[in-house]
């Protein structure tokens, strides 16, 4: 009896392999393509004010430190959590390092999926989320200048207020802000719904009156 | 907390520059004063609330000093390089005058969680380069401590001595005064203060004694100023009561008992007076935009010659800040007290003053700051008003913990109406300097 148990648990444990498995070269099984899931927010401890219904980051292009989890239909080995590298790379099993420095989720995705299908898998389907942003950097007249961590549809006072609020120096009128990538300082005009993008560096100028 | 006692003006560029200095360690107190005495129970009304411009801490820039022990040594150095346009502050034959300071400084303060001492000795010594007859000496040592019993209650005490100069826009000078009018003094003064609920006590007794230099006429004669030395016991008595923990109100009665030397009074001459005074006030911290004091009363001072008619009336003192924004404090001062003549046929007078001051910090190393005072003294006896006005100008920056740089222009005037009392003049100057300190 015991025996005939073992020999039941293992058929159970290997039933999903053979339904819906992508097989190497020789056999691929393939099954309806899950759905690209669209970028969400990660850790939100800066997010402290950031509403759940806030709009999502549109066309987002992957950065350095953007973690993403990576899910490739029934090849659990080849599916996980990476982060783009200081090369702007992800190394993902099997295909070696993809560049997706600035390119979006389903820029990326395509690129997964293509590299898989020369040679690999037989119409491989693929979904990335997109799990930590990349931090944002804010400096200048607030108590806690630093490096913070991003959540989805954070504005320019939520950053403040994570970096402990304005000093009694600062400028609450304007802001500058650096998007990553670019040398230039934008100046802007701070309003309640001014939004940030993960990796900018905000500095928030001083008042002399 | 225990006042120092005596403030020292010799000039008004360095009244101007007293001001920066004060500004640097402790609350904005505009000195519209041109008494030898100051009153000693100092204005406390902060709650924690609000931080004025001259009180914010600057780490950045403050000087750590040197560990002995369980003290913390703070030597500095003052350098100064001035200017004036009437270096006898005469009317008449006015004479320019370049002049140059130097101000060392010992603070020895102690690092004690409960329980305080510090010892300070500093000088300040200018001399000119035009008229040397005006050059000034001045030296000051000064010890306080402050003993905690409980958690309630304090007493304190202090001890001060040396020499100051008095500033000609008081109406202690002699009109055609050449030098400059040095006095020794001795202070020493001691005080309590215990919290019972919302009742605060405090009383303070204290002792004075100024003993005045000969002087030098403009034409060259020596004057004799020993009738002016005096002795004066002073006790104030103050209790305040917390209505809310944003404002209290609170009675202050004051003693003051001051003798003069009789050896040098001629005949009935002299001015041994007592004087009592009441006052009742408010003391508010009140939202982010304005905190003060003020109080409002009665002063009489009696003369025991009787030569000299009694000087009473109404008495107040007010000290408020306002703060428009976090980079801006504007002060406000007003002061009406009872003070003795130095001339024979009058007794005393009241001294009323105002003031306004206005620190702005421009950056967190650059301060800057002007000022506007107005004294009026009213004699009795005599048909005699003086007028005194001071405005002031400043900025400090600060460059690092040790090295400062500092900039002050000031002009006063004084004119008199009817019976001439001390001198009338006018006199524009400007001090650069340099501080030095570990």
């Amino acid at each position: 009896m015991r025996f005939i148990s073992l020999i039941m648990a293992a058929l159970l444990a290997t039933m999903p392999c053979v339904v819906g498995a992508q097989t190497t070269p020789g056999g691929p099984v393939t099954a309806p393509a899950a759905p690209m899931s669209a970028p969400q927010g990660g850790a939100a401890a800066a997010a402290g004010g950031a509403d759940s219904a806030a709009p999502v980051l549109q066309d987002y292009k992957l950065g350095i430190a953007d973690q993403v989890r990576l899910t490739v239909y029934n090849e659990p080995d080849l599916s996980g959590e990476f982060t783009v590298n200081a090369s702007g790379l992800l190394s993902l099993p099997l295909i070696g390092d993809v560049s997706v420095l600035g390119d979006t989720a389903s820029q990326v995705v395509s690129k997964v999926q293509q590299k898989l299908a020369d040679g690999y898998l037989k119409d491989p389907h693929v979904s990335l989320e997109i799990l930590t942003y990349r931090p944002f950097y804010i400096m200048g007249e607030v108590n806690k200048p630093g490096e913070y961590p991003y959540a989805n549809g954070l504005t320019v006072l939520n950053a403040v207020a994570a970096a402990g609020g304005f000093t009694y120096r600062a400028n609450k009128h304007n802001v500058f802000i650096r998007h990553a990538g670019s040398d230039k300082d934008e100046k802007m005009s701070i309003q309640p719904g001014l939004q940030i993008a993960p990796g900018d560096t905000i500095r928030i100028g001083e008042r002399y009156f | 907390m225990i006042g120092r006692g005596m403030i020292r003006f010799s000039h008004v560029a360095a009244a101007a520059e007293l001001l920066l200095l004060l500004c640097s360690a402790q609350s904005a107190r505009a000195q519209m004063t041109t008494q030898v005495s100051q009153p000693v129970l100092d204005f406390d009304y902060s709650r924690g609330r609000n931080v004025s411009v001259t009180e914010r801490p600057r780490p950045e820039y403050t000087s750590v000093g040197i560990p002995v022990g369980g003290f913390t040594l703070f030597p500095s150095l003052s350098l100064g390089a001035g200017y004036t346009d009437n270096s006898l502050e005469t009317r008449l034959d006015t004479r320019s005058s370049a002049y140059f300071e130097l101000g060392p400084d010992l603070r020895l303060v102690s690092n004690w969680s409960r329980n305080s001492l510090q010892v300070e000795a500093n000088g300040q010594f200018r001399r000119y380069t035009e008229t040397p007859v005006r050059n000034e000496s001045a030296w000051n040592v000064f010890g306080s401590g402050r003993l905690n019993i409980g958690d309630d209650s304090t007493i304190s005490a202090s001890a001060a001595t040396g020499q100051k100069y008095e500033s000609r826009l008081s109406g202690g000078s002699p009109t055609d005064l050449a030098s400059a009018t040095p006095y020794d003094y001795s202070h020493g003064a001691i005080q309590g203060d215990t919290v019972l609920g919302r009742i605060k006590l405090t009383l303070t007794g204290s002792y004075t004694n100024t003993t005045f230099n000969s002087v030098q006429l403009t034409d060259e004669v020596t004057v004799d100023q020993r009738y002016r030395n005096n002795e004066s016991y002073n006790l104030v008595g103050r209790a305040e009561y917390g209505l809310t923990p944003d404002v209290s109100t609170y009675v202050e009665l004051s003693f003051d008992d001051s003798d003069y030397d009789r050896r040098y009074a001629q005949g009935l001459n002299f001015r041994n007076s007592r004087e009592y005074r009441g006052l009742v006030g408010v003391s508010m911290d009140l939202t982010a935009l304005v905190r003060g004091s003020a109080a409002i009363g009665y002063g009489s001072r009696r003369y025991q010659s009787a030569l000299y008619d009694k000087v009473q009336g109404l008495s107040f003192e007010a000290h408020l800040e306002y703060f428009p924004s976090e980079l801006t404090t504007v002060t406000f001062l007003g002061r009406r007290v009872i003070a003795d003549a130095s001339i024979p046929q009058s007794s005393g007078y009241f001294n009323t003053a105002g003031g306004v001051r206005v620190d702005h910090e421009f950056l967190r190393n650059l301060l800057a700051n002007v000022g506007i005072d107005y004294e009026q003294d009213d004699y009795r006896g005599i048909e005699s008003r003086s007028r005194i006005f001071l405005a002031t100008g400043g900025a400090r920056y600060l460059i690092s913990r040790t090295v400062g740089i500092g900039a002050s222009v000031a002009y006063g005037r004084r004119k008199n109406t009817g019976l001439d009392v001390g001198p009338s003049f006018n006199e524009t100057s400007g001090l650069l300097s340099i501080y030095l300190q570990k």
